[in-house]
């Protein structure tokens, strides 16, 4: 059987013996990692894996579960045990069915074909790197290069049978000049000839060789430029609020704010995996409902929160084709860009930072957005709109929606991320955030 | 489970030149439970399985996975790998590993309650029982997420030197997310999580603990002041004490951090090799990691590289005494591997990770150690929390937390965020209880991002003289 036969297979098996709604995913996927740090691979990685993902509902309970192999007899087990299961359970009241299909999808994005077996190209690839590195008088550089390629077959009880391929490519560089000053830069693209590593690599020197020597921050209120490594941690943790299993749950401070003000009016940002050979690009969601450009914040107002079908039946409106096996969730963000370059941003800045990275975004409270995250690698200080040395040892204590309602300024310039905390691909610029509270530790 | 397949395995790797294979081959079943505002969510069950190899070529490091366990399919992943490790050999980190005991050993852990036996409708009425509990609270509950997670993993361990480990390991877990409309919206995120039968979780009481929780947070938000700024006296609960060590004693103890091998996402170490030895703390703090302890939520008996596990004791008396070591840091520091690999799935190489992680308890009672306090706080539990990526800057903002005012407790006080670094907090403390609790963390690491189970505990500790910030 190839996979469309398993997948089809699988919903008429559910159906017969009495499931209403059935979603059998099938996907293939193959990946490598070529681990790099001291200036030395330190691991090379591949991996293979089949997948098949069983959701289905009778009389109103939704049950999820995968299956091991895919012999006829399995396949009818497997179903027999997941809707024994399912009979056990309380009706779950707020399910509302899957989506009916079928839908009409977009042409192909490209895949990479050649991932498979582009390991020594990889190799080679972050040796050169390496090298660019210590030209540009890098004391160690650490980081990975990763490759995805997958392969999904959909097919559910609502008419939806499709096909997706889908290609990744993620390079990070933490480069260090010193003992204490470090860049990182990430790029990605569907393909392995498209990746711009070079770029990465300088960006990453310059990073460092611009925050040598840097002196413990202090307290108080800074206007921040949030450059797009940074910014797009804190855009996924945005993305994640607008799901509206987030919201029920109270992990969003985003509940009751639908078409009300919670960004500055110059930002808009979407949820948006229909960009032709887009990173994030796919051509439908886990029910398979083509995927569809919307706002999630237009002109700082909150337009929509983040559905699938049933989800959406309950808000009596209609899905936003975020579908995810359990709870809807962001595909792929994109910020709209601005008008102002990056000098243009510092220029305008008379007390601030300037910010490439940070980590550890961790929230005192989810329902009302107070959080704090920590920079990292290279923080520069901005006097009087010139950069005037690197700091380090703070951290940002605030609130999301008084930062965001604070952006005073959008790049005119978009970067695509992926990173160790950026899950969801981000297209995103550089913001500058006015009066952002900066906190630090006592010795 | 195949045993021949791994066999298989570990042979085709050596055929094609490593000088050195080890094969991980994992089941894993998995039973999941979700209550949403007392509306049960979406359930199920998983069963996975698969293998993970890792090999030495050359000294130079690899790693494949895959869950086709087909003979061809193995062989071909075997040699593509191989290939890709050739070409890395020439600008890869040359690796040894520590010479260890070869071990032969098969485990598991003991359930009273077997995880199979209790059934999904007694899981769903447990998550009832405590949302019903809740409600019955009479607080303003405005959102109740509740989880109900158990998963056992079979794991057979085979490597070159002739090592073969088998284990079986239950794991269960209950999470919340509390949202409370009091005075203000007050939150609190929690898990517990234990190795064992489902007795583990039936043993807390969830309903009754969960129903005080509640009330707590209320009373903390309708009749909270303001905290006090600036240096006063500490006692931090167990809880804090528990996340504390994990993240500024077990992480910057990580012998590959020190060694700057995850120096790119989680980080070095504000801890140098040559600080073993010095002092880093106060002469009570004793801190242990211990992955052998019964019921802890990072329980096992082998490593992940078939070294035997037992505890490891960081801090003895505030000074710094050993790292956390797998075999491939061990050789780089001369020493034998102390048992800290782990890998989280057949998918992932195994890297040093923490386990059941603790402060020791001292002779102390919690209530002696407000004593002699003239302005203080107290803080239980919290909520945000973080820490630099050299283990240096850390923050704890309380979510239950009370005044001391002349050695007793007072009225309670929102949110006093303690900002501080690692060397500043273990030398202020001077006073550590007898209260020693344990709580559940997933601890994130590696690339890709691995999260491990580990216990974080600790008692009650004092300490003086500390600045509570904005």
């Amino acid at each position: 059987m190839n996979n469309a036969d398993v997948a089809l297979k699988i919903v008429k098996e559910a159906k017969r013996q009495g499931a209403q709604d059935c979603i059998a995913a099938v996907e293939e996927e193959e990946n490598s990692q070529i681990k790099y740090s001291n200036s030395r691979i330190v691991n090379i990685q591949k991996g293979k894996s089949v997948d098949i993902g069983i959701f289905l509902a009778i009389d109103k309970r939704p049950v999820i579960t995968s299956l091991k192999d895919i012999k006829p007899d399995t396949i009818k087990k497997t179903i027999r045990e997941l809707i024994s299961f399912a009979k056990k359970l309380d009706i779950t009241e707020d399910y509302y069915g899957i989506a009916d299909g079928p839908f009409g999808y977009k042409k192909n994005d490209s895949v990479d074909k050649t991932l498979s077996h582009s390991g020594e190209k990889c190799v080679d690839l972050v040796k050169d790197a390496i090298s660019i590195s210590k030209n540009e008088g890098m004391i160690k550089s650490a980081g990975v290069l990763e490759t995805v390629q997958k392969g999904t077959f959909l097919a559910t009880s609502g008419n939806v049978i499709a096909q997706n391929g889908f290609s990744n490519v993620y390079f990070s560089i933490r480069n260090f000049s010193s003992k204490n000053s470090s860049g990182h830069s990430v790029c990605c693209s569907r393909r392995l000839r498209d990746i711009k590593i070079k770029e990465a690599v300088i960006e990453s020197c310059s990073i460092a060789k611009s925050s040598e020597n840097p002196k413990i921050g202090k307290e108080g209120m800074y206007d921040i430029i949030f450059e797009p490594l940074a910014f797009a941690n804190l855009l996924e943790n945005v993305g994640q609020a607008a799901s509206i299993f987030s919201v029920e749950t109270g992990f969003s401070w985003l509940n009751d704010k639908l078409n009300k003000k919670v960004a500055d009016d110059s930002f808009t940002l979407y949820d948006d995996a229909t960009t032709k050979n887009g990173v994030g690009s796919m051509k439908f969601d886990a029910e398979g409902v083509s995927v569809m450009k919307k706002p999630i914040i237009k002109k700082g107002v909150l337009k929509n929160y983040l559905h699938n079908t049933s989800t959406a039946i309950k808000y009596k409106t209609k899905t936003t084709a975020n579908a995810g096996i359990i709870s809807p969730e962001p595909l792929c963000l994109v910020v709209e860009k601005g008008n102002v370059n990056k000098s243009g941003m510092i220029g305008g800045v008379k007390h601030g930072l300037i910010i490439t990275n940070v980590w550890y975004t961790r929230f005192q409270n989810y329902a009302t957005g107070d959080f704090s995250t920590i920079p990292r690698d290279g923080i520069l200080e901005i006097k009087n709109g010139k950069i005037a040395g690197a700091v380090k040892g703070i951290r940002i204590s605030d609130n999301i929606t008084r930062m965001l309602m604070n952006i005073s300024a959008i790049e005119n310039k978009l970067k695509w991320i992926l990173g160790w905390e950026v899950n969801i691909p981000i297209l995103t610029p550089s913001v500058l955030i006015k009066k952002a509270k900066i906190t630090k530790s006592v010795e | 489970m195949d045993y021949n397949i791994a066999e298989f395995a570990l042979r085709e790797v050596l055929k094609n030149k490593a000088e050195y294979a080890e094969v991980r081959l994992e089941e894993t079943k998995t039973n999941g439970f979700m209550m949403k505002n007392g509306i049960p969510q979406i359930s199920g069950f998983d069963r996975t399985h698969g293998m993970g190899i890792k090999f030495l070529l050359n000294k130079t490091s690899g790693f494949l996975s895959t869950n086709s366990l087909e003979k061809n399919k193995i062989k071909q992943l075997i040699v593509s790998a191989i290939k890709t490790a050739k070409r890395a050999s020439e600008i890869s980190e040359k690796i040894m590993y520590s010479p260890e005991r070869i071990s032969r050993k098969s485990y598991n852990v003991k359930q009273r309650i077997k995880l199979q036996d209790f059934s999904s409708e007694k899981k769903l009425d447990l998550l009832k029982n405590i949302d019903n509990s809740i409600m019955d609270s009479k607080v303003n509950v405005i959102g109740r997420y509740l989880s109900v997670l158990d998963f056992e993993t079979e794991k057979l361990y085979l490597n070159s030197e002739g090592s073969r480990i088998f284990s079986h390991i239950p794991i269960t877990n209950f999470t919340y997310l509390l949202t409370i409309k009091s005075k203000e919206i007050v939150q609190h995120y929690w898990q517990y999580g234990y190795s064992g039968g489902f007795e583990t979780i039936l043993n807390k009481n969830f309903p009754s603990l969960l129903k005080k929780e509640v009330k707590i947070l209320d009373n903390v938000s309708k009749k909270g002041a303001k905290a006090p700024r600036g240096n006063v006296d500490l006692v931090l609960g167990p809880q804090i004490t528990g996340i504390m060590v994990h993240e500024s004693v077990g992480h910057p103890y990580e012998a590959d951090r020190i060694l700057g091998r995850e120096s790119a996402q989680a980080g070095e170490s504000f801890v140098k090799k040559n600080m073993l030895h010095s002092r880093i703390g106060s002469d009570c703090v004793n801190v242990i990691d211990d992955p052998t302890l019964k019921n802890g939520y990072g329980f096992y008996l082998y490593d992940d590289e078939g070294v035997k596990a037992r505890p490891r004791k960081l801090i003895q008396n505030g000074i710094i005494n050993e790292f956390l070591h797998n075999r491939e840091t061990a050789s780089s520091m001369g020493i034998k591997s102390n048992g800290s690999a782990r890998a989280m799935s057949y998918e992932n190489e195994a890297i040093v990770r923490m386990a059941n992680t603790y402060m020791a308890p001292g002779d102390y009672k919690e209530n002696e150690l407000f004593v002699g306090i003239k302005l203080g706080v107290y803080i239980r539990s919290f909520m945000e929390w973080n820490i630099d990526d050299i283990r240096f800057n850390q923050k704890y903002v309380g979510a239950e937390a009370y005044l001391i005012k002349n050695g007793k407790i007072g009225i309670p006080v929102i949110r006093p965020v303690l900002e501080i670094t690692t060397p500043k907090l273990y030398s202020s403390i001077d006073a550590v209880a007898n209260n020693l609790e344990f709580h559940a963390g997933n601890c994130g690491k590696g690339e890709p991002l691995q999260s491990a189970p580990v216990w974080l505990g600790g008692p009650s500790v004092r300490l003086r003289n500390v600045r509570l910030g904005k």
